[in-house]
């Protein structure tokens, strides 16, 4: 009996492989949108996975430690003792990191590079290990003196062991260069590459000052890691007592260490997400409807089992079987797309991701993955099962091509609701934000809504207007085609129109909100080198050594360290504030690259007898992002003294044309008696010839300078290589829309061949059949890429304008015309082949 | 005897009210001998097709009794009952119905996969050959003529070696000669292996051929 009931499962089986093997014409429609969608869903989990694994296997790494306190000066002995019980730690470690410039000290040397300079101890990291290029041990080379430079560093300035470099007022001889660093996880080098220098040498460098850049950090590792976030809590705790705000410093735990990356990454991984479910559900959609128009073709076959003795449990399996087995199928083709997809990326792509980082797909990818084509193919197949437990085998004597029973509305109508529930939940799951996953569903709502009113009418009215011209008979054929609102008509409406909106959307706003931002500076207008770390009496001298060079300081700048204490009275709680200092300026009037946009400009000299507070000017963006508006009382703690601040008016930066700008600006008359540097940014006469950068190192040892054309052309590059994976995956994701709206097309007009007999009956030839297919299609393809494109377009506008606030531009893309061009091209060249194949 | 119907009532409510109930079956008797063949003849909608289907076990009486070889078919449960048909009874259809997709010989051997048969194959061949077609076994029914195929459908049910067959219009989609060929290869082999036959036909000429005619 067991052996019996085996083999009646097998028999199923071969049953089902055999249908669909038979019907691979039906099939193969079904099995290229779900293969897209599945793609498009893996492409998805990959990303996501590879993410969480590269955060989770490099957090801890990257940190050296597990916990991290920094300040901007050196921790107060009681600071760092009330830290160190807070933590039930096992070993410490310090640093003090500054940026700075180094110039070798050879005869011929000719360059200076600003380098991120790391003080550390012979112990140095806590975890973890740096290793250099000649194997020798870092912990020697430090306790011998020497610096140890990034293989960057090494290559810019030429650089072998034993030369010997200028930091600040010491001299360094090299050690060696690294190879491999753990902090260096993430994407490498960032703004300046890093040295490494002994402890005591920063503090004889005179680079480490009051108001200068440097960051003073204590490492330490946990007895118990698995406690860091009740270390963090307890530090947090620690961090502003009441009335104690000298304690402030900032805390970073190993678990976020790659925040930054996990960021930046997350932003990829959220604007992947909408563009793989975009694809999948347009593909679920019509993979839906395709296995509802196949199930409900094989009544008669279900009702040939039933009555040669088939069990209607086993009936059932059999149907669900054909619909497991397309998704299986299809999951096994989106398997060896996205395997092959990754291997590209993981070759071409190299540069788009942090250092270390695998794009891979793991075991939790492939099983959501399978997971969600099990239970798609039970969705797709649930209507069907309900009409298939109505099926009587009688059928087969009372009709020539049995039917599948009709059911009642609610019946109808909650497998529907159910498999829309299920989407919504691994939408949720994908964006990991509710939110989002609304706005998804809400937008898909309103694209149906919008299909299911507008198409019908809009090409039912154009039907009444061509009623009475000969001329346009055809394509009212085609019109009133189009204005029933059939299903297959709404949802390829719904994909196009999706098309359009992105091929309207991601280009414009790709151009508009980074590209056109960062190509604004005129680069005449720009300096050449961004000076910090100015010593209140260098700049005069300073002034004067680079007028004799024929260069210029301007927009010299007072730059206060202050601590926000409190917004109208109220103790700020912002993460913001409790992390680092602000850092403020005074100046009597606007430069260049700010404008004051709400509110009066400050009067430029602080007059206790009309304002008895000082007035202060906020940056609008810092200002919208702290919750802080004109009229606010700001109280800031400045070297120990209290200072007060009236928000007087907002105003906008440029902050790309690099010039000293401050978030927050007094008038003069307040803050000149506290302790400052000054910043500002040089300008050299383009004709001059001299090495301006390595003058000023060997003049004044203790500046910083940033090369401001190199820090445009490295952003410029980044900006770059942002731009093809986004006109990648736009593309990808527009060109998945016509796949499915193919698909789509070519089963319809599979389905419509009888519609087509009737036609040639009735004395239209093949010529003219034809062209009724192509005007229906391209009409519809017409009017959904025109309103997806005007919608993008103007969406990226809301979106640039609003949120980021960029200037926005129209600019027509040759590239978004040209695709569209060919691909309606190419519909009209299917639907000929479609509607004049043999066969058909 | 092999079937034994008493008493078959079955009325149908119209469509849309519900209210107006149409009497298709009223008290309806009737009893079958093993290897007797009987025609059902009658007009369009007088019951024919209710009837085989009552007789055959595919659809409930509203009152009476069927019994197919002393087995009262509605007491069983539904899966016994498919179990049952499966082993009893065979239906041959005027449009054959046969699965596209499978070859004559994957048809044929349909009812015994569905079994667990584990000589499916063989006996299958057997069918076909008793049929004469023996030659066609590995052809799509697209592939076969009309007349073919009612033959392959005839071994589909022979396959199974029935007690009693229904046949529902068989020679509807034939002409005149091919008809006459597939009902003589039916009669023959249900001869041979004395399997009573119930045969619902407009024809005159076919029904000649049963033992007993019924007229509804």
């Amino acid at each position: 009996m067991k052996r019996g009931a085996s083999r009646t499962t097998w028999a199923l089986v071969k049953l089902a492989l055999a249908d669909i093997l038979h019907s691979r014409r039906e099939i193969l429609a079904g099995w290229a949108v779900l293969s897209l969608g599945l793609t498009a869903l893996l492409v998805s989990f990959g990303f996501r996975e590879s993410i969480q694994d590269y955060i989770d296997q490099n957090a801890r790494r990257a940190l050296t430690a597990d916990v991290r306190v920094t300040r901007t000066t050196a921790f107060p002995p009681e600071l760092l003792e009330a830290v160190e019980n807070t933590l039930d730690w096992q070993e410490s470690r310090r640093e003090i990191e500054f940026l700075a410039n180094i110039r070798p000290l050879a005869p011929e040397a000719e360059n200076s590079l600003l380098v991120s300079v790391h003080a550390v101890e012979a112990n140095f990291p806590a975890l973890g290990q740096i290793e250099l290029e000649s194997s020798k041990d870092f912990s020697q080379l430090i306790e011998e003196g020497t610096v140890l430079v990034s293989p960057e560093v090494r290559d810019l300035l030429n650089l072998t062991p034993g030369d010997r470099l200028a930091l600040g007022q010491i001299e360094l001889s090299v050690g060696d260069s690294i190879r491999s660093d753990p902090a260096l996880v993430g994407f490498g080098t960032g703004f300046a590459p890093r040295i490494y220098i002994p402890f005591d040498r920063a503090l004889e460098s005179g680079l480490i000052q009051f108001g200068s850049q440097s960051q003073f950090h204590h490492y330490y590792t946990l007895k118990n890691p698995a406690l860091v976030g009740a270390s963090v809590e307890g530090l947090t705790d620690l961090q502003r007592p009441e009335g104690a705000t000298a304690l402030s410093f900032s805390i970073r735990s190993a678990d976020r260490a790659l925040a930054n990356i996990e960021r930046g990454l997350g932003f990829f991984q959220s604007l992947l997400a909408l563009l793989s479910l975009t694809v999948a559900a347009f593909a679920f959609m019509i993979g839906f409807y395709l296995v509802q128009i196949f199930s409900q073709s094989r009544a008669q076959h279900w009702a040939v089992y039933l009555i040669f003795g088939a069990r209607r449990a086993q009936v059932q399996w059999l149907g669900w079987l054909q619909s497991a087995l397309l998704l299986l199928f299809s999951w096994l083709s989106a398997l060896v797309i996205v395997f092959l997809l990754f291997a590209w990326l993981r070759e071409a792509g190299g540069a788009l991701f942090p250092l270390d980082f695998q794009l891979y797909l793991g075991p939790q990818s492939l099983i959501s993955s399978a997971l969600v084509s099990l239970i798609a193919a039970s969705l797709f197949y649930l209507p069907t099962a309900l009409r298939l437990a109505r099926l009587q085998a009688k059928s087969l004597l009372e009709q020539d091509s049995p039917e599948l029973p009709e059911l009642k509305p609610w019946s109808k109508i909650w497998p529907y609701l159910l498999s829309s529930l299920c989407f919504f939940i691994l939408t949720t799951h994908l964006f990991h934000n509710l939110w989002l996953a609304l706005a998804f569903a809400g937008i898909l709502i309103l694209n149906a809504l919008v299909a299911l009113s507008l198409v019908p009418r809009f090409f039912s009215w154009l039907s009444q207007r061509t009623i009475s011209k000969p001329r346009w008979a055809l394509s009212r054929l085609a019109f009133l085609s189009l204005s029933r609102a059939r299903f297959v008509t709404t949802l390829c409406f719904m994909a196009l129109l999706k098309a359009g909106f992105i091929l309207g959307f991601i280009p414009h706003l790709y151009e508009n909100a980074i590209v056109k931002e960062l190509a604004t500076p005129d680069p005449s207008q720009l300096p050449n080198y961004f000076v910090i770390n100015i010593a209140e009496n260098d700049t005069e001298t300073l002034k004067d050594f680079l007028a004799s060079h024929t260069a210029e300081l301007r927009y010299l700048s007072p730059f206060i360290l202050a601590r926000l204490v409190s917004i109208n009275n109220e103790p700020s709680d912002l993460d913001l504030f409790r992390r680092f200092p602000t850092r403020v300026s005074y100046r009597g009037e606007l430069i260049d690259s700010e404008k004051v946009i709400r509110g009066p400009e400050l009067p430029p000299v602080h007059d206790p007898k009309t304002h008895p507070i000082p007035l202060i000017s906020v940056e609008t963006q810092y200002a919208r992002r702290s919750g802080m508006k004109i009229g606010d009382l700001l109280e800031f703690e400045v070297a120990g003294f209290p200072v007060q601040g009236l928000i007087a008016n907002l105003r906008q930066v440029s902050w790309n044309s690099f010039q000293p700008n401050f978030f927050i600006q007094f008038q003069k008359g307040v803050l000149e008696d506290f302790p400052k540097t000054y910043i500002g940014v040089v300008y050299e006469s383009p004709s001059s010839e001299v090495n301006l950068a390595y003058l000023i190192h060997q003049n004044f040892p203790n500046l910083s300078l940033i090369n401001v054309s190199q820090t445009i052309s490295r952003l410029a590059e980044v900006t770059r290589s942002l731009g093809p994976p986004l006109r990648t995956l736009s593309l990808s994701t527009v060109g998945s829309a016509f796949v499915l709206v193919l698909a789509l097309i070519f089963h319809n007009l599979l389905q419509r061949r009888s519609e087509r007999a009737l036609f040639s009956q009735l004395g239209a030839n093949s010529h003219k059949i034809t062209h009724v297919y192509q005007w229906e299609y391209l009409s519809l393809g017409g009017l959904a890429g025109a309103l997806g494109i005007f919608s993008g377009t103007l969406t990226s506008f809301w979106v640039g304008h609003r949120l980021l606030e960029a200037q926005f531009s129209w600019i027509p893309s040759a590239w978004g015309a040209g695709v569209t061009l060919i691909l309606l091209v190419f519909v009209w060249l299917v639907v000929a082949a479609s509607t004049t194949q043999k066969g058909n | 005897m092999i079937l034994s119907a008493q008493s078959i009532n079955k009325s149908y409510t119209e469509a849309g009210d519900g209210s107006q109930a149409i009497q298709v079956l009223k008290d309806f008797s009737l009893e079958i001998q093993e290897g007797e063949s009987l025609a059902i003849m009658g007009p369009s909608g007088c019951g024919k097709s209710t009837l085989v289907s009552i007789l055959s076990g595919l659809d409930q009486p509203d009152r009476g009794q069927v019994k197919i070889a002393e087995q009262d078919l509605y007491q069983l449960s539904a899966n016994a009952l498919t179990d049952f048909r499966a082993q009893n009874i065979g239906v041959i259809f005027q449009q054959f119905h046969l699965l596209p997709h499978l070859k004559a010989i994957d048809n044929v051997r349909l009812p015994l996969d569905l079994q667990g048969d584990d000589r499916a194959e063989e006996k299958a061949r057997e069918a076909l050959r008793s049929v004469g077609l023996a030659e066609r076994a590995e052809h799509f029914p697209h592939q076969m003529s009309r007349g073919e195929c009612q033959r392959t459908a005839i071994a589909r049910v022979l396959v199974m070696e029935p007690k009693i067959v229904f046949a529902d219009e068989p020679t509807g989609s034939l002409d005149r000669r091919t008809a006459d060929e597939v009902m003589e290869i039916l009669f023959q082999r249900l001869k041979e292996k004395n399997i009573a036959l119930v045969l619902v036909t407009h024809d005159e000429q076919v029904a000649q051929l049963c033992e007993r005619r019924l007229s509804l």
